[in-house]
């Protein structure tokens, strides 16, 4: 057979191969599917992009840990079923070495609770932003709103790391591979707290009091007001202040006043409606969720009646449930006040119905069934581990008219700063200040009217006055993070934290009578150093000049 | 029969070269005009015993330099100068033959294989060397071994087979059933998988799981500094993958048919209801002691559960064994056809392989056909081409749940529950309507995975007649990947029955509306690879060397669209769906650049020396960090070669070696572009008056400029012996290595208020040493043969830097100690057993909380409370020290019986389940636990969660098990049909055989296979197979 006569193609294929050797081009890959540092800081699009994305990393109260666990379970008025190792909080049993729901650590819910990791990760992105922005290409109207958007967040953020550890490192530079990490202390209480009024302060002056258009929903003046507002009534409290100072009260009470003298917001007609609506009248400052298609959360699901198909996450104790006046503006313990043990929910502030489903309470159609046997919503329903230990459900958040079934999530906002938390801020530090005046009952007593319930008596000590503004937080504020702080600022948590939780424990007779009993669902303790939380171990062994919080 | 082809075709390239040094030789000799006074004229072909040509083979006249080989027909000339004379008749694998001249001018030699000899050449990297003056550690299976395997995935035949391979088989899961890879253990806290090189294509997509058994000539293990020639990709080791190719000779039709039926390994036995039942009631006892022990159920209640007598309302539910079937079948054809000519020799082979799921009604299976063209044909008298097409369609059909969410669900639902009702309806399992029964089938929707691969190889090799001694080679490889997924999830519907009103109310399980979620990924993989060789001989040295050049890219790109509102679950296609949609892309590419070359000298094929190294560029890394050079120096001496040792009295000993390397290896399987700040898109925020989401950027990792590869020092000392006339081979090897510059992230020291999110950064130390040997006895008993051999693997690693915070107890250091397991952190306090009394809490340090039934924590520093300090560091993780298998192979007339017993030790695997009134528990643990009524119980008291108990919180080694086992890994036996019978059908051979995979395991972990790998058991089970199996060849 003849072979055929080879070209020398194949030599040429060889050297032609090592010809390409030269192109060391080959390696010089940019990145596809990221933006280079250089791209986002020389582009003003970008930076607000950037800026963005610094609000959704905030903590917010529907889902803690990535999935459906609130904080306000951490409290006295909430309990959380589905444990998740909630229990080391609710028992008192947090320690630097376990931190339990707080770990930072990827979990298998894929959440970050650690508010110290968290925080901080963030302060980072905002110590590198303002390293930037002075030299970026933008028009300055948009370069001061960017610096106010920031500022806030920032603030916003140290006081989360304030109100949970007390003084904490004040870091306004980025850190970079190989500082020296273990020279930076802890600042005082005090130093922590002026910085964040000072950056609070600074974010007001630059932020407008409100947005059009697509900008609804960015941090406002309004909004670094009420947060300097919300810190100094922390400072001026006795965990804050062991001395009590008069002074700080008033500092907290003008603060409070400054943001209603902006005239900027009324509150919500409707108590429970306010929680589902964006942007209401009422709202400082909230986040939203999408109008459709890509919201995860699912509140209705996460925390309705195991009868509906809910899971009974979050739900409410009998402390909170007992917290609700009745219609004559009594406490439920006080004689005449109405209340009638065998109909307990009835004659009762209105505010209980919008926060709390009990049984009887209506809902999707029928009542709710709690009592057994045979209720739907009880043990002896459908899908009964997930029946709520304290036959108790959340109303609040809860948007009736949404489809359980739905892909689409919740659309209810979370609400950082209202109005009707600023106007119970001011009676409160006016009170602490220099009594119960006019001032105080006027702002107490907006809230009270806005769900028709009568204004407070007249003639109340400072003392009486207190009590009567502590209750009036329990329940306006229920769910919205504020008990677990209050009950820590005021110093009270070693005795409201240490009370069992309690739930309704409902029979119905052969005659259709129902008996009420609140057994003990969950022991819980509550000990001196839980007044903050302790700081992750890994820092103090990182850095042995970062101080402990004190017992732990 | 699989070796001798390997054999032929290896060396047909080697001895080509060969030639032409002995060409040259005659030249020269012919040159200094040598006084012939008669030059004959030889001619003569060189055939194998049946009668097909032998190319290469090399003649030589005895005493002298002048000889020649045969060309690709087995032809030679040559010319001698004496009648005289004696050739030398010799050729690698074959016996070598000594004629005398006399008359004869026209020869017709037939060579004897050399059984010996056969097995005794290795695929290295860029190469084949002799297993006689190899050097290197490397390791090797033939394809005639991994055929016995009735496990689908190559990955799973591997096990138990080669010395310093340690395989890892996590999951049983149709299509997602391969092996974990470790070359002697771990020596990296990073990415330790070795590179997989198929073909000589290194990273080949598609890599070797899914490669048909039947096309496998041979798989390598490089485990020492021969690995080297791969350069930054080497340090881990390097498996090398060379297919089967065709021969000269007549057209062979093979066919190869498995029938198997394949069953879990073990699966757990779960609590029955009335434990369970009993449980619970335990769990509100202990949240509310007031409330006695029967709060959930009366004693009336956990009774018909135990009885059985109301199944509707009191059900006892098993679901694994309700869900899953009793046996899957898989099966396996391979058609094949190969023969050559002169010219072109060539390869076809036809495959397809079917796996089922074991879910019973369930979507679960992998479906595979897959295609190869091997051609080699002699262009011309130098030039060789090599034409290599690899087709392979993968189909992988899943649930909508991934096999790890079902167990998780199946091990978690309630024994207390209904699966389905009398009537036919489903009931609504744990939560969210996640009734197992239906999680296996398609009634929550499916997913699904198509996959086309296609690797193509064009190869040239031409020898320089010009340049004596050298010659080029090289090839350029395509690979692709078409990946098409599709996820369809669909609204379910199970039902709860109603005691009181006897109704089965419908529950609705999201989503509310149909969602399409669609991927498309196309991938494209270019190597190109250029050498020159050069190999020659001066008298007794032997010089051979090569310088290459290698580059490749790799590019991908994703897309994936989603949309929701379909008006019907039963179409699943987009043009169904609502407008509003979701789309999404992923680039990626990478690209690689590479020097490399080896030269290996010989004297007297005594002294063996080879140095290799490679210049190696990866874009992974900053300009001034890409390329980095990887050497290696390897030594072999043949003692058995040595005059005094052939006189010394040891004849038993055939062949003896000692051989050394140590080179520097790399690793730099990091992410890309540490280098580079940059930023990703993110979720994004929601905001203005009429909420929409606006897009968000998040920084990724600070970057690292100096970031660069690992680097391994691994030296490997070993000596080989051939004993009893090849009745015994020993292989014995020791090796060291130093990891430096591993890639870790600087999170322990580094404190959390930083806000840094730490890039991996050229920190760690490690030190990995152990060894490894195979011994294997071959000999024959009367009508028996009999082969037994055993391989054994040690792998110690211990962490010599990491980033640790100072002031940490020794015993908590990373230093020192083993690479820690992943799936519990690391330390873990250590149990002492249960709290059985509140007086025996009292009487010792216990965590908050504690009480009777919880575990008992030591104080190990003795400072009278459980802290963090109290916490220690296991020795062994879920990746096993010791790896073992031992082979037995016997046959006698037609009759052969494989066995291949395997086996792990050193080796712990952490196991807590999702128990509680969260999930069901170990039938053992249920029966264990300590309770008020049970105070002498071995568990620990139940809780709602018991991870997020105080004994789940306190990770302690009560739940740190003992996963050492020894398995009985294949059994196969086999019978040759008689050939007087199979004359009459014109079939040259059949073979029919029963095997087994996994058919029996010994082990301390009695509730679940200990090879899983998940600490909280959400895996699809190892499976045991069954399978009949024929071999035809016509």
């Amino acid at each position: 057979m003849k072979r055929p006569r080879v070209l020398p193609l194949f030599h040429l294929f060889t050297l032609s191969l090592f010809l390409f050797s030269c192109s060391h081009d080959l390696l010089d890959k940019a990145p596809i599917d990221r933006i280079s540092e250089d791209a986002v800081w020389t582009d003003a699009a970008l930076v607000q992009t950037f800026v963005n994305s610094k609000y959704r990393d905030l903590s917010f109260g529907f889902n803690w840990n990535g999935d459906e666990l609130m904080w306000a379970s951490a409290s006295d008025e909430s309990l959380f079923s589905h444990d998740y190792g909630m229990w080391a909080i609710n028992k008192g049993e947090l320690t630097p070495s376990n931190l339990a729901i707080l770990s930072s650590g990827p979990t298998e819910y894929n959440g970050n609770m650690n508010p110290w990791s968290k925080n901080y990760r963030y302060i980072r992105d905002s110590n590198i932003f303002f390293g930037k922005i002075a030299s970026l290409p933008m028009d300055s109207a948009q370069r001061q709103r960017l610096t106010g958007e920031m500022t806030f967040l920032r603030a916003f953020r140290y006081f989360d790391l304030v109100r949970n550890y007390g003084g904490v490192p004040l870091l306004t530079q980025p850190f970079g591979l190989g500082d020296d990490y273990a020279a930076t202390r802890r600042a005082t209480l005090d130093e922590s707290i002026s910085f964040v009024v000072s950056e609070a302060d600074k974010a007001a002056t630059l932020l407008p009091v409100s947005y059009t258009g697509a900008d609804v929903g960015r941090a406002t003046k309004g909004a670094a007001l009420a947060l300097k507002a919300r810190m100094l009534l922390y400072a001026a409290s006795p965990l804050y202040t062991s001395a009590g100072s008069t002074v700080r009260w008033q500092a907290a009470a003008q603060a409070a006043q400054a943001v209603l003298a902006l005239n900027a917001y009324q509150l919500y007609p409707t108590y429970g409606q306010l929680f589902l609506t964006a942007n209401n009248s009422e709202v400082i400052f909230n986040r939203l969720e999408a109008q459709q298609g890509d919201s995860f959360l699912n509140l209705e699901r996460w925390n309705g009646p195991n009868g509906y198909g809910g899971w009974g996450g979050n739900v409410p104790t009998q402390t909170l449930v007992d917290a609700y006046e009745t219609l004559d503006g009594r406490p439920i313990t006080e004689a005449n006040s109405g209340y009638d043990p065998q109909n307990p929910y009835a004659n009762r502030d209105p505010r209980l119905a919008a926060t709390v489903l009990y049984n009887g309470a209506p809902y999707r159609g029928r009542t709710l069934e709690t009592f057994r046997p045979g209720g739907l919503d009880s043990p002896e329903g459908p899908e009964s581990f997930n029946t709520s230990p304290t036959g108790y459900y959340l109303r609040k958040f809860i948007n009736e008219s949404r489809d359980l079934g739905s892909a689409t999530g919740s659309q209810a906002p979370w609400i950082y700063f209202r109005l009707g938390e600023v106007l119970l801020n001011y009676a409160e530090a006016q009170n602490e200040a220099v009594g119960p005046d006019a001032s105080v009952y006027s702002a107490v007593n907006r809230v009270r009217a806005r769900v028709s319930m009568p204004a407070l008596p007249a003639g109340l000590t400072q003392t009486q006055m207190r009590e009567r503004l502590q209750r009036e937080r329990q329940v306006e504020l229920a769910y919205e993070e504020h008990r677990y702080y209050d009950v820590r600022r005021w110093r009270i948590a070693n005795t409201t934290e240490n009370l069992s939780a309690r739930g309704a424990s409902i029979t119905k007779d052969v005659s259709g009578k129902l008996q009420y009993a609140y057994p003990t669902v969950q022991e819980r303790r509550f000990n001196d150093r839980n007044y903050f939380l302790p700081i992750p171990l890994k820092e103090t062994q990182a850095n042995p000049n970062l101080v402990q919080n004190a017992g732990y | 029969m699989v070796n001798f082809l390997r054999t032929r075709y290896l060396w047909c390239l080697l001895c080509t070269c060969h030639a032409l040094c002995l060409s040259t030789a005659r030249a020269q000799t012919s040159a200094t005009g040598s006084p012939a006074t008669q030059k004959l004229a030889l001619t003569g072909r060189i055939t194998t015993t049946t009668g097909e040509a032998l190319p290469g083979v090399t003649v030589v006249q005895k005493g002298t330099t002048q000889g020649t080989t045969t060309d690709v027909n087995g032809n030679f000339q040559l010319t001698v100068g004496d009648r005289n004379a004696t050739l030398t008749i010799s050729y690698i694998g074959y016996v070598t033959q000594q004629i005398p001249i006399g008359s004869q001018t026209s020869f017709t030699i037939q060579l004897k294989e050399d059984a010996q000899a056969l097995s005794e050449v290795v695929v290295v990297g860029y190469g084949t060397q002799k297993r006689s003056t190899l050097t290197g550690a490397v390791a090797e299976v033939s394809g005639r071994d991994l055929v016995q395997s009735p496990q689908p995935n190559l990955a799973n035949s591997l096990v138990g087979r080669t010395p310093g391979l340690i395989a890892l088989n996590r999951s049983g899961e149709p299509g997602r059933d391969g092996s974990q890879f470790f070359i002697r253990g771990r020596s990296t806290l990073g990415d330790a998988n070795p590179l997989i090189v198929v073909d000589g294509v290194a990273n080949r997509l598609g890599g070797l799981d899914r490669l048909d058994p039947n096309e496998v000539e041979s798989v390598s293990v490089l485990k020492d500094a021969s690995a080297s020639i791969y350069g930054a990709q080497a340090a881990n080791g390097v498996i090398l993958v060379t297919t089967r190719r065709g021969t000269k000779g007549k057209p062979q039709i093979t066919y190869n048919f498995n029938q198997g039926f394949s069953t879990p390994t073990r699966l757990p036995q779960m609590a029955d209801a009335a434990t369970y039942g009993q449980i619970l009631n335990e769990i509100q006892y202990y949240a509310n002691p007031g409330g006695g022990l029967n709060q959930r159920y009366t004693a009336d209640q956990i009774q018909k559960f135990r009885d059985g007598s109301d199944p509707l309302n009191y059900p006892n539910t098993n679901w694994l064994k309700t869900i899953l079937r009793a046996s899957a079948p898989q099966h396996r054809h391979t058609i094949g056809v190969s023969g050559g000519n002169d010219d072109v020799r060539y390869l076809v082979s036809f495959g397809n392989l079917f796996q089922d799921g074991i879910y019973k009604n369930g979507t679960a299976n992998y479906n595979q056909y897959s295609l190869r063209a091997n051609i080699d044909a002699n262009v011309g008298k130098n030039l060789t081409v090599g034409l290599d097409l690899n087709g392979r369609q993968e189909d992988r059909n899943y649930p909508l749940d991934s096999a790890g969410r079902i167990f998780r669900y199946a091990l978690r639902a309630y024994p207390t529950l209904v699966a389905v009702y009398p009537n036919g309806l489903p009931g609504s399992g744990t939560d969210q309507g996640r009734n197992p029964v239906l999680q296996v089938t398609d009634a929550l929707g499916y997913q699904r995975d198509r996959r086309g691969y296609i690797n193509a190889t064009l190869r040239l090799r031409e020898n320089l007649p010009f340049l004596p001694g050298f010659s080029i080679d090289g090839f350029a490889a395509i690979d692709k990947l078409y990946q098409f997924n599709k996820q369809w999830s669909i609204p379910w519907t199970t039902y709860n029955y109603s005691a009181t009103t006897g109704q089965y109310l419908p529950q609705v399980n999201p989503p509310s509306v149909p969602g399409l979620l669609q991927g498309q990924t196309n991938v494209t993989q270019i190597t190109l690879n250029g050498r020159i060789n050069y190999d020659r001989s001066f008298g007794p040295n032997r010089l051979s060397a090569f310088l290459a050049y290698e580059q490749s890219t790799y590019n991908s790109d994703l897309f994936t669209a989603y949309r929701s509102d379909f008006v019907s679950t039963k179409i699943a296609d987009f043009y169904a769906g609502s407008e509003s949609d979701r789309v999404s892309g992923q680039p990626f590419a990478s690209a690689r650049q590479n020097y490399f070359g080896r030269v290996q000298y010989n004297l007297k094929d005594r002294y063996l020396a080879e140095f290799q190294g490679r210049y190696d560029g990866s874009q992974n890394f900053a300009s001034n960090q890409r390329f980095g050079f990887f050497p290696a120096l390897l030594l072999g001496w043949r003692i058995s070669d040595e005059p005094w040792f052939k006189t010394s009295g040891t004849a038993f000993v055939n062949s003896l070696k000692m051989r050394a390397s140590y080179g520097l290896l790399g690793n730099d399987r990091i992410a890309q572009f540490q280098y580079l700040a940059s930023y990703l898109f993110d979720p994004g925020y929601i905001l203005g008056d009429s909420p929409v989401r606006q897009p968000g950027l998040t920084a990724s990792t600070e970057p690292n400029p100096n970031v660069t590869w690992e680097k391994a020092q691994t030296a490997n000392i070993a000596i080989d012996g051939v004993l009893f006339d090849g009745k015994l081979n020993v292989t014995f090897d020791y090796f060291n290595t130093l990891r430096n510059d591993i890639l870790i992230r600087r999170n322990v020291s580094v404190p959390d208020y930083t806000g840094l999110v730490l890039p991996n950064e050229n920190l760690g130390r490690l030190n990995n040493r152990g060894f490894d040997f195979q011994i294997t006895h071959n000999n024959t008993y009367g009508p028996i043969n009999v082969s037994v051999g055993t391989n054994f693997t040690y792998a110690r690693n211990r962490v010599q830097f990491l980033d640790e915070v100072s002031g940490l107890p020794t015993y908590q250091q990373q230093t020192g100690q083993s690479i820690s397991d992943p799936s519990y952190g690391g330390l873990l306090y250590r149990s002492l057993g249960i709290f059985h009394t509140q007086a025996e809490v009292d009487a010792s340090p216990h965590v908050l909380g504690a009480g009777p039934g919880d575990i008992k924590l030591e104080d190990v520093d003795g400072n009278g409370v459980i802290d963090a300090n109290d916490r220690i560091r296991p020795r062994y993780s879920n990746v096993p020290e010791i790896v073992y298998g031992v082979p037995i192979n016997l046959s006698w007339r037609g009759i052969d019986l494989n066995i291949l017993v395997q086996g792990q030790a050193h080796v712990s695997q952490y196991l807590l389940l999702e128990s509680g009134s969260t999930g069901n528990f170990f039938a053992q643990d249920a029966a264990n636990r300590w309770s008020p009524t049970n105070p002498d119980g071995t568990f620990p008291r139940v809780a709602s969660e018991m991870l997020n108990s105080v004994n789940g919180v306190y990770q302690n080694t009560y739940w740190l098990k003992n996963a050492a086992f020894t398995r009985l890994k294949n059994v196969q036996i086999g019978y040759n049909l008689p050939k007087t019978l199979l004359d009459k059908v014109r079939i040259q051979s059949l073979r029919v055989y029963a095997s087994g995979f996994n058919l029996l395991t010994f082990d301390q972990l009695k509730t679940i296979d200990p090879e899983g790998g998940s600490a909280q058991g959400w895996f699809y089970p190892q499976q045991r197979i069954y399978n009949l199996g024929l071999s035809a060849r016509f």
